[in-house]
């Protein structure tokens, strides 16, 4: 398992844990003091993250698919960062 | 003007608070309460967690219950907030969708019920201003903690305003390291939270604070307070949210 921690400059703060498979996202869990809303969305990014090849343009755009299903809003961290926050997880 | 229910002053478990506001939620989006305004304490004294938190990186849970503090996860984002009886009052505001004050937009909706907060501040004595995304602030020292949801279309708003500050009991209930808990970092602290008490440099009662409150609210947001009560529904409601969520550990271990 992989953990990453980070502090988005004038944003909130992310936790990453991360298990990866042939490239792609085997498990995945995000906490931290960010705002999501509807929160119940964010079940549903980890959920449907899974199996997601670690590309930051990948990850964003399936972040932006769950997002918009739920017509989401992220506050403290958006949805580039929250790519970057799981690639520099993967690779860290 | 127009009116709110207006729930005074109440002291209950961490528990009961977050039920309380979730019953009360319930109970508008269907229709069966006007909008609401609460007061509350916590007894014994708490930490709350943001729903996205993970409990066990956040709270010393063991420490918690060694020494009587509870840990309950909250149904809004945010941070871990330790909940003094003695050194704060938190409030929340319940409203429907199609209520004047509702507004989409997160962070303009944050900024517009922190001014209740800050003209309360003001009242004491204190001038602060609202700090993105959901902090008040004076004097660039945060002072007051806000965190909103949205669900069964309506907006419930709760927040902290510090009376007073007990940085040794927060230190031990958040988590932080050992060795982290220097005198340097408690320094560190106050350069960045205050507390009326401090900034005021005086004994300030809670009852001052409330009646500030009280005033504060009333007059930033422009509301005639209607003193109430919970309705029979609602606190059957919140009993039972008490005793099946927010005291479960499937809900506040959930992350």
């Amino acid at each position: 398992m992989k953990t990453g921690e980070y502090k988005i400059p004038g944003g909130k703060l992310v936790r990453i844990e991360l298990d990866v498979k042939e490239q792609k996202i085997d498990s995945i869990k995000i906490t931290g003091d960010f705002f999501l809303h509807p929160e119940r969305a964010l079940e549903q990014i980890e959920l449907q993250l899974l199996g997601t090849p670690l590309g930051k343009k990948k990850l964003e755009d399936k972040l932006n698919a769950v997002l918009e299903q739920f017509n989401a809003q992220l506050l403290g961290v958006n949805k580039a960062q929250l790519a970057e926050c799981i690639m520099s997880t993967a690779q860290g | 003007m127009d009116e709110i229910r207006f729930l005074d002053l109440e002291v209950h478990s961490a528990y009961e608070n977050m039920a309380i506001d979730e019953a009360v939620l319930g109970s508008i989006a269907k229709g069966k309460s006007p909008p609401t305004l609460r007061f509350y304490r916590w007894r014994p004294s708490a930490v709350s967690i943001g729903i996205f938190q993970s409990l066990s990186d956040e709270v010393d849970t063991v420490y918690c219950s060694k020494t009587g503090v509870d840990y309950v996860r909250r149904l809004t984002g945010g941070g871990a907030v330790y909940h003094d009886y003695e050194g704060e009052i938190t409030y929340s505001i319940i409203i429907p969708k199609d209520h004047r004050l509702y507004e989409d937009d997160i962070l303009k909706s944050y900024r517009q019920i922190c001014k209740g907060i800050i003209r309360s501040l003001q009242i004491l004595g204190i001038d602060a201003e609202f700090k993105p995304i959901n902090d008040v602030v004076t004097n660039g020292r945060k002072i007051s903690g806000n965190a909103q949801t949205r669900r069964q279309s309506c907006l419930l708003q709760h927040g902290t305003t510090l009376l007073d500050l007990d940085v040794a009991t927060m230190f031990s209930v958040l988590r932080v390291s050992e060795e982290k808990i220097s005198d340097k970092m408690i320094a560190g602290v106050h350069d960045r939270v205050t507390s009326v008490r401090r900034e005021l440099q005086s004994q300030t009662g809670i009852e001052e604070m409330r009646d500030a409150l009280e005033q504060g609210f009333s007059e930033a947001l422009n509301f005639d307070f209607i003193t109430g009560a919970l309705t029979r529904e609602e606190w059957e409601t919140a009993q039972r949210l008490s005793e099946e969520k927010y005291s479960s550990s499937e809900w506040n271990e959930s992350r």
